[in-house]
């Protein structure tokens, strides 16, 4: 050990702008969620609807073929129907819901659980950025999970079918259309319930509570009345699916926001719970609990 | 002393309460340049004084400034301060060259140079072998080099350092003090807390003394030995034949107690003016010829000076 620092080129420290801060912790937040085993559960549950539909096909076409899913809703249309049921109900109230809470909810807990939030706090940067580039390192990996999930669900479910058939209608315009607007919720689902969560995680030393809350309320959104329906973010994304939840037997149903609508009032609530987060972020003491 | 709030570590009339539990109350220090420890017991307020110096923490009355930056600036603040935190933990899978480098590429610095600068950094922390390993495979002295190399890669004019030494086996320790000693001149800020008193006294131009949230001392060691007067100095004398200069110094006013040692070779003085003592004792050795061994006070170092201002609290 030599007993000396040189010293170093202050002005070059001095010059980087936050886009790049932004870059640099973002790809740093990124390489974190691509280490450990945390990351695997939000992955088994963007691609579990995929291996539960491919595992039916495999069964049926192991144990002898029966009517295929289309046959037995009756066609395409009312097939298409039926996986746009799936896809609100599973996908997007489970999956999407779950696997960002694991994410986001995760982003500042597990770092002041492990005790190193510190060194990002540390940094000559604004604590905004830390929130940022939190938020966005999630997003980048629950979006991409989340819509190759859908994407993928969605070619699983034309496998189970006669494949002379089900392949065109997959490759088809409107069936290409409809697979990229399905991932297209999901991303939005991402950017809404993760804004959500990374609050929550932010806000609350324990933020189980809020979540079985959350959970709760968007569960039984549609057994609300119709104006306490739009106070969700199930109902924007449902409002943007191409194909109608048909779920009116048992519950009113508000009328489905716009697409524009929906687009820039779910962007607009995640602007305003991340810039909470970043008011909460700046005002946070970190003294782990025993240090002082 | 320079007063420019510019060169200073300023605290104003800072308190900090944790709900109904005091952190530390109604601090103000002025902190110039040079080696600064803080002393104090477990709890005494010195990683409350540091990670509100940094930041981590907010002051609940009062302000702080470190060299005219407010501590609620994190990206200013952070280019001048280097902080090695008593948490000895970090980020998952973190190898020590990507915990140094990736902190140098949020400092400003491009991907390349920032690998480079870290490579430098921690091999003057003597870590150049381990630098590709994860850092959770560390032992405990080399996680504490680790930290060091990370608050001293932006080469910060100031430099907070919470218990540096735990944990570095003696030759590091030598080491790393050397490394503080080069650090603290040329006018920068070293802001050290320990539990070893002695190497306190090895590294320090001042001492802040804390106890229970207040700073009970503050200043150079002998300034504040000096204005304890209710503890006399203690000064051992050793020579060949001591009796003499013992006789000459009892009827003194400045000696207020002096004891024989038991084989003969000297004694065991107490004053409450060493000035006026060792004035006497050269006096003495030019009038009568003596041949001193040693004149040495034994109770003007931090551990003393801890023991009776603590002691006493």
């Amino acid at each position: 050990m030599s007993a000396s620092v040189n010293p170093i080129d202050r002005p070059a420290i001095l010059s980087r702008g936050r886009w790049a801060q932004l870059r640099v912790l973002t790809r740093q937040e990124l390489r974190l969620r691509a280490t450990g085993l945390w990351s695997l559960p939000p992955l088994l549950l963007a691609f579990g609807p995929t291996f539960l539909l491919l595992f039916i096909v495999v069964v049926k076409h192991l144990f002898g073929p029966g009517d295929s899913a289309q046959e037995i809703v009756g066609g395409l249309a009312d097939w298409r129907q039926a996986f746009a049921e799936v896809f609100h109900s599973l996908m997007l109230r489970v999956c999407v819901f779950f696997g960002c809470a694991a994410v986001f909810l995760n982003s500042f807990r597990s770092a002041v659980a492990g005790r190193y939030l510190h060194y990002s706090y540390l940094s000559p940067l604004r604590r905004e950025l830390v929130v940022a580039a939190k938020y966005l390192s999630g997003l980048i990996f629950t979006g991409i999970a989340f819509m190759l999930g859908s994407l993928t669900m969605w070619t699983a479910a034309h496998l189970d079918g006669p494949l002379g058939e089900t392949l065109p209608a997959l490759f088809s315009a409107q069936g290409l259309r409809l697979g990229l607007t399905y991932a297209g919720i999901s991303f939005l689902g991402c950017l809404g319930y993760g804004a959500v969560f990374l609050a929550l995680g932010l806000r609350f030393k324990n933020p189980i509570f809020p979540t079985l809350f959350l959970m709760v309320w968007e569960s039984i959104n549609l057994f609300l009345p119709a104006g306490l329906q739009k106070l969700s973010i199930i109902h924007y994304l449902q409002s943007l699916g191409p194909i109608p939840a048909k779920t009116q037997l048992i519950s009113v149903v508000a009328a489905p926001t716009s697409a524009p609508v929906s687009i820039i009032g779910l962007l607009l609530v995640t602007m305003g719970l991340l810039w909470l987060s970043m008011r909460w972020a700046r005002g946070m003491e970190l003294d782990y609990g025993s240090d002082a | 002393m320079s007063t420019d709030p510019r060169e200073l570590i300023l605290f104003q009339e800072v308190s900090k309460f944790y709900g109904e539990v005091l952190g530390i109350n109604r601090v103000s220090l002025s902190i110039p340049p040079g080696i600064t420890s803080l002393v104090g017991p477990n709890g005494s307020g010195k990683s409350t004084l540091m990670n509100l110096m940094t930041g981590l923490l907010h002051p609940t009355v009062g302000r702080i400034s470190v060299r005219g930056t407010a501590t609620d600036d994190p990206e200013r603040l952070h280019r001048l301060v280097g902080y090695c935190a008593q948490p000895d933990t970090f980020p998952p899978a973190a190898t020590g060259l990507s915990f140094v480098a990736g902190f140098l590429e949020i400092c400003g610095l491009g991907r390349r140079a920032a690998q480079l600068r870290a490579e430098e950094t921690i091999d003057q922390l003597g870590l150049s072998d381990a630098a590709g390993r994860k850092v959770a495979a560390y032992s405990k002295g080399m996680r504490q080099r680790i930290k060091l190399a990370r608050a001293i890669a932006h080469d910060p004019p100031v430099l907070v350092l919470d218990e540096p030494l735990n944990g570095l086996d003696p030759m590091a320790r030598a080491e790393v003090i050397a490394l503080f000693r080069r650090w603290g001149a040329g006018g920068r800020h070293l802001i050290v807390s320990s539990h070893i008193l002695h190497e306190v006294d090895l590294l320090s131009d001042q001492v802040i003394l804390m106890n229970q949230g207040y700073v009970v001392a503050e200043g150079d060691i002998q300034g504040v030995r000096g204005e304890m007067t209710r503890h006399p100095l203690q000064i051992v004398v050793r020579c060949a034949d001591p009796r003499p200069l013992a006789a000459r110094l009892i009827g003194a006013d400045s000696v207020t107690d002096l004891q024989l040692h038991a084989d003969g070779g000297g004694f065991f003085a107490r004053t409450r003016d060493p000035e006026g003592f060792y004035r006497l004792v050269q006096d003495a050795v030019l009038q009568e010829g003596l041949i001193l061994e040693t004149v040495m006070p034994v109770d003007d170092d931090v551990g003393a000076v801890y023991q009776y201002l603590i002691g006493e609290a």
